[in-house]
């Protein structure tokens, strides 16, 4: 009986096991460590496959101008009434394409060659060029952009391409680029077939991209959601080139000393197109008409050497309108 | 034990008695003799120091399991103040962090010449996050691996918003993305790491404000008192002494213990419960603080994105019911609602000239500081969360640390009362034991 009543000895040392199993279960000595979450992984830029190209003669061809009615005077119920009706043209830009379409930190308005163009319609259907209102999309949302609606109009760097043509309509060509490879000054690269397994970025969802996949598919092709963001890319050394368009190159190349765009046959030629809904033909055909009187009476000219002049060179003789599809 | 005690008891009192009938030599077997029977003398002191054991070893265990249970609670809630202290510190970094980005992207908004005041409000904000990394991660080492990464992803932080004020000073639109890629950055690695911080610290604070263990003491007092009156009640009817001095005055201890202990229980679990009020109204605020932040700085980012913020337009929708639901749930935050709604009306605005085409008349609007403007209706709503965290923080932390004396004191006179049971049963057993000698 001695023997199993619980001597003090036996207590204690119970005791003393139970606090520590207690002590260490609730966490005195110490906490669990906090979880530190891994930070998402950027989406894959690869993953989308190259888009197979639309083989077709006619991408830069548009619709006949109709003949260009004054502001006071817009056909009843045509979309440039619409616009005149809410009082101002809506385009989709860029805000980040130096040169092109880029916002001036100094005073905070979006300016540039394509931002000219929008002001020129602006002055055509409301008769004042101020009455316009920007909306900043990506590449990848210029066609979500007109089909929804949500812009009239978009003057963002693109280029007219068949596919493109079966999603919405284009104005006649307005400028005429080619695709180039932007390096590192010091780099022995020059053209793209150089580039064979360096890092190139291209904007996500453009036809610059599709190209370098295309025509360099040695390279390790990485995405932005801008050729800016490339820039970013490229001066924090995570890409070693950049591709675009040379007017967008230009723009870049103008913002880092340390960038160089090669000597070097565009390997592409990308005809500009302002891009519109297909529905919207009526609008289609009275930007023609004002891109014709501005190729005819030197306006063309003077926007082009307003922002192109230095790095480009004085201006060539404006591309060629083309006209003949049928709505 | 009981078998022998009871059986013995009533038949055999102290003085042994003198047999009645003049008994034969050999006793009328009836079965097996009985223990007592077989060892008449032997048996009352050894069953006496078995009594004596059993009591020293209830007093003993009473003062290692009590004390061990109190000394538990008093580390248990040493800890819940710094959680809740450490709680406050990771939900200060967070909104500082937002703070800075709210303004950053605001000051971006005006150009490439910043304001003084944003500018020197982003710096005091950084400045405390390096400082608040670096206290709390001595605070609690369980924090440490997190809060290194945080401050990784911070200093990537900062130096994207260098670069994009660099490049904004010399007129380059490639800082613009630099912001983006620094508002990005910040939103997609450091807030969950952020994230994370608080929510570890909340549930560390939930488990840690509890006065779970304190009550075993009343408990196992109550139990003392249980055996050594067992103990009492038998000694007495064997020695027909109703009272032993010492084994009363062990009894009295302990009755003394189990009650000032509830009583010292009951206190502290109000003053825990007020306690964790405090916590969660300081906890809640923070939140509220960080949520207000995250809308503010969206709202910049809309207007950056010009025409095409949606997303961020949505991502203030979020933030703000967040915002609104911290606020309603709680009495004392609910008071915050007006502010908060008074901001709410001219984001409104902002978002209506936006739209409407008028994006300089929005931004005029976003960036000011007079007192129509967004900054400054947001500074009340800022300013007063802020406050409430800081505030109903201190007197949690106040709280609980005021109830630390007394605790400590509890485990010491928990220890005494154990000990003092121990001796003064023991003595009052040897007492009788005495008698055997």
């Amino acid at each position: 009986m001695t023997r199993s009543a619980p001597g003090p000895r036996r207590l204690v040392l119970a005791s003393v096991l139970a606090v520590c199993a207690l002590l260490t279960s609730c966490g005195v000595f110490g906490s669990a460590p906090t979880p530190v979450p891994s930070s998402i992984a950027p989406p894959d830029s690869g993953s989308s496959a190259p888009a197979t190209p639309v083989r077709c003669d006619d991408a830069t061809t548009s619709y006949a101008p109709a003949s260009l009615s004054s502001s006071d005077d817009l056909p009843a119920g045509s979309t440039m009434a619409k616009i005149k009706k809410r009082g101002r043209l809506i385009a989709g830009v860029s805000a980040d394409s130096f040169l092109l379409g880029a916002r001036n930190p100094l005073d905070g308005k979006i300016e540039g060659f394509d931002i000219d163009f929008v002001k020129a319609m602006a002055k055509a259907i409301l008769g004042d060029e101020d009455r316009y209102q920007l909306v900043v999309i990506t590449a990848a949302q210029r066609i979500p952009a007109l089909q929804s609606g949500q812009v009239d109009l978009v003057a963002r760097a693109m280029t007219m391409t068949c596919d493109r043509w079966k999603q919405v309509a284009f104005s006649s060509e307005y400028y005429r680029a080619g695709q180039k490879i932007m390096v590192r000054s010091g780099s022995k690269a020059r053209t793209l077939a150089d580039l064979a397994g360096q890092r190139v970025c291209a904007p996500n969802g453009t036809s610059s991209m599709d190209n370098l996949r295309q025509r360099q598919p040695d390279a390790v092709a990485v995405g932005s959601d801008s050729h800016t963001g490339c820039l970013v890319l490229f001066q924090q050394g995570k890409v070693d080139a950049i591709t675009g368009d040379d007017t967008v190159l230009a723009g870049l190349a103008a913002q880092d000393p340390y960038a160089e765009v090669p000597e070097q046959q565009a390997f592409t030629a990308e005809p500009y197109g302002l891009g519109v809904n297909a529905k919207n033909v009526d609008l289609v055909r009275f930007v023609n008409a004002r891109l014709a009187q501005m190729r005819a009476d030197g306006e063309w000219t003077t926007i082009y050497n307003r922002w192109f002049v230095g790095p480009l060179g004085p201006a060539p003789s404006p591309p060629k309108a083309v006209y003949g599809r049928s709505a | 034990m009981s078998q022998t005690s009871s059986a013995t008891a009533p038949v055999r009192p102290g003085p042994a008695p003198v047999p009645t009938t003049p008994a034969p030599a050999v006793p009328v077997p009836l079965g097996s003799t009985p223990a007592e029977v077989a060892s008449p003398v032997g048996s009352t002191p050894a069953w006496l120091r078995r009594l004596r054991r059993l009591v020293v070893s209830t007093g003993v265990a009473l003062a290692v399991l009590g004390t061990a249970a109190m000394l538990l609670l008093t580390l248990t809630l040493h800890r819940g103040a710094n959680d809740v202290e450490q709680l406050l510190r990771v939900q200060t970094i967070e909104s500082d962090l937002l703070v800075a980005d709210a303004n950053a992207t605001n000051s971006f908004l005006v150009g490439g010449l910043e304001s003084p005041q944003r500018r020197a409000a982003y710096d005091t904000a950084l400045a405390e996050v390096a400082d608040l990394v670096a206290r709390s991660a001595r605070a609690q080492p369980a924090d440490a691996a997190a809060l290194s990464a945080l401050n990784a992803d911070v200093l990537d932080y900062a130096q994207l918003v260098e670069a994009a004020r660099a490049n904004n000073r010399q007129g380059l639109p490639v800082g613009a993305q630099y912001l983006r890629e620094a508002s990005n950055g910040l939103r997609a690695d450091a807030l969950p790491v952020a994230d994370a911080l608080v929510q570890a610290n909340v549930s560390r604070t939930d488990a840690a404000l509890t006065t779970g263990w304190g009550w075993a003491v009343p408990l196992l007092a109550l139990a003392a008192l249980v055996v050594l009156v067992v103990v009492q009640v038998r000694v007495a009817r064997r020695f027909r002494r109703r009272i032993n001095a010492g084994l009363l005055t062990a009894s009295l201890v302990l009755l003394v213990l189990a009650l000032a202990s509830t009583v010292l229980m009951t206190r502290l679990f109000f003053s825990t419960e007020l306690a964790t009020g405090s916590g969660d109204v300081a906890a809640k605020a923070g939140d509220a603080r960080i949520q207000g932040n995250l809308a503010k700085s969206s709202e910049s980012l809309t207007l950056i994105a010009r025409g095409s913020g949606q997303a961020y337009e949505q991502s203030w929708q979020a933030s703000a019911a967040a915002v609104r639901e911290r606020l309603t749930t709680d009495r004392i935050l609910s008071s915050s609602v007006s502010d908060f709604d008074s901001y709410a009306e001219v984001h409104s605005k902002i978002r209506a000239l936006d739209d409407g085409g008028s994006w300089d008349a929005a931004v005029a609007l976003a960036v000011g500081s007079d007192e129509q403007s967004s900054n400054a209706a947001f500074a009340g709503f800022d300013q007063d969360m802020a406050d409430l965290a800081s505030s109903s923080g201190a007197s949690a932390v106040q709280e609980l640390r005021s109830s630390e004396p007394g605790l400590v004191l509890g485990c010491l006179l928990t220890l005494l009362a154990g000990l003092a049971t121990a001796w003064a049963g023991s003595r009052g057993i040897a007492a009788r034991l005495r008698e055997y000698r």
